[in-house]
């Protein structure tokens, strides 16, 4: 086992009277995949979301327990919740663009940050493309509308506005599913590369990709974790008699 | 999904039981052939394995579309691999029933003073092979350890055939002994194999990798 980025205590979250995360306790490591998965309505997605506090927008939604990123307890009074999402960079499920060029999109983050000299920029920008995979299919017309993109080009897209950010961590929520297999595919082999320098966490619906892709595998269920363990072993010979009937579809 | 991946890894064990019948049938047809001198019955048995080849790749061809469309985990996973497994053991059984029946055709002599092991041997052999394939099926992997205690036995009655060999050779008898001490290293091979089916068994309901020796 890596060093864990994410340290997380006894995580209790309530959606009003509602209680979604049940006394959560694990170590996320360092530049790593860690796949989190399980039925819909299991907490899988709220748990990502605490991960850099997306929870926060929601009115009634009420946490208690600790989560360390690095040496940053992440629910202090005191700590900076934009330098949070700084650091730790969302992808959704839908691809969702800036409708503005693709240059733009990719220095809107830096150009927030007060950086505007044009060839800093356009460095930025040049290297988030290379590293999320898109350069060579867009370096002629950057000046062209990010809408008109594919959408997977659109969702790598995204990926790139992320990493302009220099972030450590990139959470993921369901980056394939709106994507055709090719464009899945790409999207994979991104997160493949990526994982070299950033840590991921990514929710996935699609079993078969947490078991391509991760190197640990979380499986949540009524908003507790039931088993999380390194994927090969996770998918080959699993330990809890739940997860065992829900990834062979004997779920219920 | 769950139904059709039960249905088929229910289909692929059908055809390993009828696969694990058949190499039974062999051996104790060739067994009978060994002590009547009945060539025509270890020609009968000859043709019986290649139908057995048939069915192992029978098995190969269903566990790979399996795997390819169903993308199998967990414990699914690992009965379609011990299922692979077990039928190389079987097919490998099967054909050391071919080979006694080699010996037969070609109408090798038999070493006498050996009756006695092969009978043994082959005794022995049968009833792990039987236990075997039962515990495989019910998944039954807590009477492994008794099972291949039988294995040491088809061991030990090899070394002390070998012990015989060392002792008195006659310079006449040498290409009987030779052959004949080779069925006994069929049975003694048979007996490895059926060992490797009670591993795939604890593969197959344990997940772990257990070396029987």
């Amino acid at each position: 086992m890596s060093k864990p980025i994410f340290q997380v205590n006894n995580l209790n979250l309530f959606y009003g009277k509602v209680q979604a995360l049940k006394s959560l306790n694990i170590n996320i490591e360092e530049r790593t995949v860690t796949a989190l998965i399980g039925p819909s309505g299991c907490g899988k997605s709220t748990f990502l979301r605490t991960l850099n506090r997306m929870n926060d927008l929601i009115p009634e939604c009420s946490i208690s327990g600790l989560i360390h990123y690095k040496s940053l307890s992440l629910y202090d009074k005191k700590t900076d919740v934009i330098d949070v999402r700084k650091s730790i960079g969302m992808v959704f499920q839908k691809p969702n663009p800036f409708p503005m060029s693709i240059f733009d999109n990719i220095a809107f983050g830096p150009r927030c940050q007060g950086i505007n000299q044009p060839k800093e920029l356009q460095s930025i920008v040049e290297k988030a493309l290379h590293d999320a995979a898109l350069w060579d299919e867009v370096k002629d017309r950057l000046n062209t509308s990010a809408l008109k993109l594919s959408g997977g080009q659109q969702q790598r897209l995204c990926i790139a506005r992320a990493l302009a950010m220099k972030p450590d961590v990139l959470l993921m929520d369901e980056p394939t599913s709106a994507l055709d297999p090719l464009a899945t595919n790409k999207i994979e082999e991104l997160i493949a590369t990526l994982k070299k320098d950033y840590t991921i966490v990514i929710v996935t619906h699609s079993m078969q990709q947490a078991a391509r892709i991760s190197d640990n595998t979380v499986f949540f269920l009524l908003g507790e974790i039931i088993e999380y363990g390194p994927t090969k072993e996770f998918f080959a010979t699993p330990k809890d008699t739940r997860t065992e009937n829900y990834i062979t579809g004997r779920f219920g | 999904m769950a139904l059709k991946t039960e249905a088929e890894l229910k289909e692929i064990e059908n055809h390993l039981i009828e696969m694990g019948q058949l190499v039974r049938s062999m051996h104790v047809d060739i067994k009978k052939a060994l002590e009547i001198k009945d060539s025509k019955l270890a020609l009968d048995v000859i043709k019986r394995d290649e139908v057995v080849n048939n069915l192992d790749e029978m098995i190969n061809e269903k566990a790979l579309a399996l795997l390819a469309t169903q993308a199998p985990v967990a414990r699914d996973l690992r009965s379609v691999i011990a299922m692979i497994r077990t039928a190389t053991d079987l097919e490998r059984i099967g054909d050391y029933a071919k080979s006694i029946g080699d010996f037969i055709i070609l109408s090798k002599p038999l070493y006498i003073p050996f009756k006695e092991y092969i009978d043994g041997m082959f005794g022995t052999f049968i009833e792990m092979y039987d236990e075997a394939l039962s515990i495989f099926v019910k998944n039954d992997y807590d009477k492994v350890t008794k099972i291949v205690q039988k294995d040491q036995l088809i061991d030990n009655k090899l070394k002390k055939a070998w012990s015989i060999v060392n002792q008195s050779i006659n310079q006449n008898d040498l290409m009987s002994v030779l052959d004949t001490f080779s069925i006994l290293r069929i049975y003694e091979r048979a007996g490895d194999h059926t060992k490797n089916i009670c591993e795939a068994v604890i593969f197959k309901v344990k997940g772990k990798k257990i070396d029987l020796g």
